[in-house]
């Protein structure tokens, strides 16, 4: 589980978060179109089903040979490094996803279409086998896959990325943006290659299969085998080093990721020509971010590229963006927020687009602060009814019609329920607690609560009986809280939900919510009980509201929401929530990480919220599979599946 | 005139330094150190000192800003850790670029604004006069991107006489000045909103000359009407000008974040506005010192020139 770094429409996912940390597959920011929104939201009921996908998939047509697919970026939103292991402060989906996955192919890649899993048919490794009470994994590797300079892809080339990895958080943690604390890869004994095409890796202690594979080893894609007998080198014409000794190891890391983060070299180096995806990186111009690459003839996977070359093109903003789309000069955009590019679909239509929107697979959340004081809204909000009773008074359906558009995806949990998983539990799809303001009332009142809608519901049985408020809750308590918010000014649907969620609050129940915008990095980094440098601000926030995370394929909220997680921003602290967690992530149970969602959704730790489509507009001169498609809304291109059309 | 030069030389250099001293201070106090841009929100403590020690970033705040100002005398503003290149690298790629766009807007506007001006001061409160008025007070309302908006709707994407942004490959000052074509819409967005200041302080000045005596003496001499405002007027209505081509100096590199946004122009402002996004310090430090410089520098250039221009006055 990792935030999602919303980069800014630029930029960032800041927004659904702007940054995860992990490899980062960044949401976007939703900017501007909020005052709009709020007017919709007040003009829609909250019927309608929603299935998230909005507009028509590009057509197949019939593939040409030849041609050059341009791609879009947006100034800000840029590769910060071509060296495929990415650190914390360079990850993000246009470093990875979609830049240097097209150049080496992960060791385990996906998602599979629609469905959110690897596809072993464009990863380097096979389905990996789990032995010795799951404490040993063997994995095999397919042997089609070469180097551009001819070499096979074997399996010294992924004990060699692993044993880089080793040395980059032997050196610090934030050297690998996958890194979670005690797991990979500092759960890793040993890790040997048997034969040509076989690694075998000893863990310490033993993981679920599932997390493991899903969350560790696919990493989304965070595990990349690289050519390791040109470049296991610690400068430029130096002697070829052993790898296996990690002295050596830290010194070629260092090298490499020095390098590979030269924005001046990534056109330049001949180790950055030396690449086993469908294409190989020819030209970086420093001065823009924009990049070409040509067909990889070596390219071992399948298909092979129709067409010549594979072109990133980076706009200075979206708006740039869209008036190339409408001249003809792009063929495949960056993912637009929903609110900038519905209002252009009939243009873009009539200028020859397919525009097309899903979501990801990932949660927006606004999280709780069970530390705050204030007003003893920890007491308050410790209570599981409290909890549900605000749940019941978000109205998503609405959310996603009249915020959204139509272009996003309700989410009970922090399991989506689109796009669809193994693991994804009933209760995401169907909601426990679907919005029903009167039920809100009900359950507060049930609970020795004093409702007055549109007033201040106050607490006025105390006590921990039946029918009292809980521990800690004195009589004439408020339900009242601050709820800080991402600033419009990065991403907007955050606030127009959250003025929404108050207002209805307010006027259904009588909760009072104090609405707050402040910029992601503040909020991140300070409203965040995990951090020893967010204490001083425990009391200063009720809620918060800045995006959210994107999910693994095993979807387990671990670091999210068990007791000390790393991502635990407003310290929940469950037994049972750290039982089931633990489950998912040690445990054997193929259903454990479905069990964990349920239970999440059921206790709702966090005020779960729709899941915003990623929405691109594709030329209608350009084909590709429908799969391929789907991953463009998971932050992954695979570019051998595209095309020019006949 | 000498003299004075060289103290405001001296003066300009001691004002960059502090600009420089200030604006490190106050970005350390509203950001701190820049390695959790370096290492990530989630960097451990260790790495954090470790990285601190090896920038420098450990030491007294006093010591750091002397540290950089030295740097910075040196043309050495730090690296950017966002973008993975060296600050000056930056700012090499960038400036040359803004120069050129803002400098192209600023003389279009002055060969448009400077007779406009006269044009409506001699042929003041005629209809001519109102139409100009109401055109120019427009544009001075308009917002660039609204501007640019209407330009690129109308003249690229309906009329295809222009293209709507700049073309990546166009991505240095000479690429710039052969592409012609590509440049237009940008500079003509910029120097209409210029024209509209310009062309306004221009007929206020005229209007001023105009009622002076020495014009009356040249009409009086029975010298024409052309002669009259192309040797008696222009020169002395320009002076006010001249101050303000001096102050929109800044304005050459500063950028203009909203122009190269929306035409697809990396330059000087986008770089800064995605430095503020992106909390890059170093880069935002050295855009301000630069900032800073180029004001001393303009208003120090404004004033030399309007001395030389205008030999009344004398300078202590």
């Amino acid at each position: 589980m990792r935030s999602s770094w919303g980069s800014t429409f630029g930029a960032a996912r800041w927004g659904r978060a702007v940054g995860r940390t992990g490899a980062q597959r960044s949401r976007r920011v939703f900017v501007g179109g909020a005052v709009a929104a709020v007017a919709l939201l007040t003009s829609v009921g909250s019927a309608g089903a929603v299935t998230g996908l909005f507009g028509a998939l590009p057509s197949a047509g019939t593939a040409a040979t030849g041609g050059t697919i341009t791609f879009g970026y947006l100034t800000g939103a840029t590769p910060l490094t071509v060296f495929p292991i990415t650190s914390d402060a360079q990850a993000s989906v246009y470093t990875s996803f979609e830049f240097q996955y097209d150049f080496w192919v992960p060791l385990y890649n996906g998602p599979d279409g629609q469905n959110q899993e690897i596809d072993y048919a464009v990863s380097v490794g096979k389905k990996p086998i789990f032995s010795d009470g799951n404490k040993t994994v063997t994995i095999p590797l397919n042997s089609n896959y070469k180097w551009s300079n001819g070499q096979p892809v074997d399996a010294n080339d992924l004990v060699f990325d692993v044993d880089l990895i080793q040395a980059a958080v032997k050196e610090t943690p934030a050297n690998f943006s996958s890194f979670t604390p005690g797991l990979f890869p500092q759960n890793i004994t040993s890790i040997s290659a048997p034969s040509k095409y076989t690694v075998v890796i000893h863990l310490a202690k033993a993981l679920n299969p599932d997390f493991f594979l899903n969350d560790e080893l696919e990493s989304e894609g965070a595990i990349v085998p690289l050519p390791s007998t040109a470049w296991n080198i610690a400068a430029a014409g130096g002697p070829h080093l052993n790898y296996t000794i990690p002295a050596n190891a830290k010194k070629i890391y260092d090298y490499l990721e020095k390098l590979g983060s030269s924005i001046s070299s990534f056109g330049t180096s001949p180790l950055w020509r030396i690449a086993d995806g469908p294409f190989v990186l020819k030209t970086f111009n420093a001065s823009n971010s924009s990049w070409t690459s040509t067909r990889n003839p070596d390219f071992g996977g399948s298909p092979k590229p129709a067409y010549n070359a594979l072109d990133g093109v980076t706009y200075t903003s979206q708006t740039a963006m869209i008036n190339a789309l409408k001249t003809g000069a792009l063929d495949i955009s960056t993912n637009f927020d929903p609110s900038t590019i519905i209002p252009q679909v009939p243009s873009l239509k009539a200028a020859g687009y397919s525009v097309y929107g899903y979501p990801d697979l990932g949660l927006t959340d606004a999280i709780f602060n069970f530390k705050d004081t204030t007003d003893h809204f920890n007491s308050v909000i410790a209570q599981p009814y409290a909890r549900q009773a605000l749940a019941y008074l978000e109205d998503e359906p609405a959310y996603i019609t009249g915020i959204f558009k139509g272009a996003a995806g309700a989410a009970y949990g922090p399991v989506p329920s689109v796009p669809p998983t193994p693991f994804t539990p009933a209760d995401s799809v169907n909601p426990l607690y679907p919005y029903s303001p009167s039920k809100a009332v009900a359950l507060l009142k049930s609970h020795g609560w004093n409702v007055v809608p549109g007033g201040q519901t106050t607490c006025a049985k105390p006590g921990t009986g039946a029918g009292e408020c809980g521990p800690g809750i004195p009589k004439g308590t408020p339900f009242k809280f601050s709820w800080a918010y991402l600033t419009p000014a990065t991403q907007a649907f955050e606030s127009v939900i959250s003025e929404a969620f108050a207002s209805e609050a307010k006027a259904a129940a009588g909760i009072n919510i104090a609405l707050s915008a402040k910029a992601f990095n503040f909020l991140f980094g300070n409203y965040n009980d995990a951090n020893p440098a967010g204490a001083k601000y425990t009391n200063d926030w009720g809620v918060e509201f800045f995006g959210g995370f994107t999910d693994d394929y095993w979807p387990t909220t671990n670091s999210l929401f068990n007791t000390g997680g790393t991502y635990n921003q407003g310290d929940f602290d469950n037994a049972t929530m750290n039982q089931l967690i633990h489950n998912s992530v040690y445990g054997t149970s193929t259903s454990a990480v479905t069990q964990e969602a349920s239970y999440v959704a059921k206790t709702v730790p966090a005020l779960f919220a729709p899941n915003p489509d990623l929405v691109y507009a594709v030329s209608n001169k350009i084909g590709g599979t429908a799969a391929s498609w789907f991953a463009l809304t998971q932050y992954q291109t695979f570019p051998e599946y595209w095309y020019v059309k006949k | 005139m000498t003299g004075y030069i060289i103290r405001r030389c001296v003066a300009a250099v001691i004002i960059a330094i502090g600009v420089a001293a200030v604006s490190y201070a106050l970005l350390n106090f509203a950001g701190g150190s820049p390695v959790y841009a370096a290492l990530g929100t989630h960097a451990n403590p260790k790495a954090v000192a470790q990285w601190n020690r090896v920038h420098g970033f450990d030491k007294p705040l006093i010591v750091q800003i002397g540290n950089y100002v030295w740097n910075a005398v040196q043309l050495k503003f730090g690296y950017s850790y966002k973008q993975g290149q060296s600050v000056a690298a930056l700012l090499d790629e960038n400036a040359g670029r803004t120069a050129y766009l803002s400098g192209s807007a600023l003389v279009l506007a002055l060969i448009i604004a400077l007779p406009l001006g006269i044009a409506q001061a001699v042929k003041r409160n005629s209809v001519s006069d109102y139409a100009a008025t109401a055109i120019t007070f427009t544009l001075y309302s308009m917002p660039a991107f609204f501007l640019g908006l209407i330009l690129i709707q109308f003249f690229a994407l309906d009329l295809h006489i222009f293209p709507p942004l700049v073309s990546s490959n166009v991505t240095s000052v000479w690429a710039s000045f052969t592409h012609p074509a590509q440049l237009t819409l940008p500079i003509v967005t910029l120097a209409a909103l210029t024209v509209a200041g310009f062309s306004r302080y221009m007929r206020s000045s005229a209007l001023d000359a105009l009622a002076q005596d020495y014009i009356r003496l040249a009409r009086a001499k029975g010298l024409s009407e052309r002669v009259v405002l192309a040797r008696h007027l222009v020169r002395n209505a320009c002076l006010p000008m001249i101050t303000l081509v001096g102050l929109a100096i800044p304005g050459l590199l500063a950028g203009n974040i909203i122009t190269e946004t929306l035409y697809n122009y990396p330059g000087l402002g986008l770089l800064f506005y995605n430095a503020l996004q992106g909390l890059d310090y170093p880069v935002l430090l050295a855009y301000t010192l630069i900032g800073g410089v180029l004001t001393v520098t303009g208003n120090l250039v404004a004033d030399i020139a309007v001395a030389a221009a205008d030999p009344r006055i004398r300078l202590g």
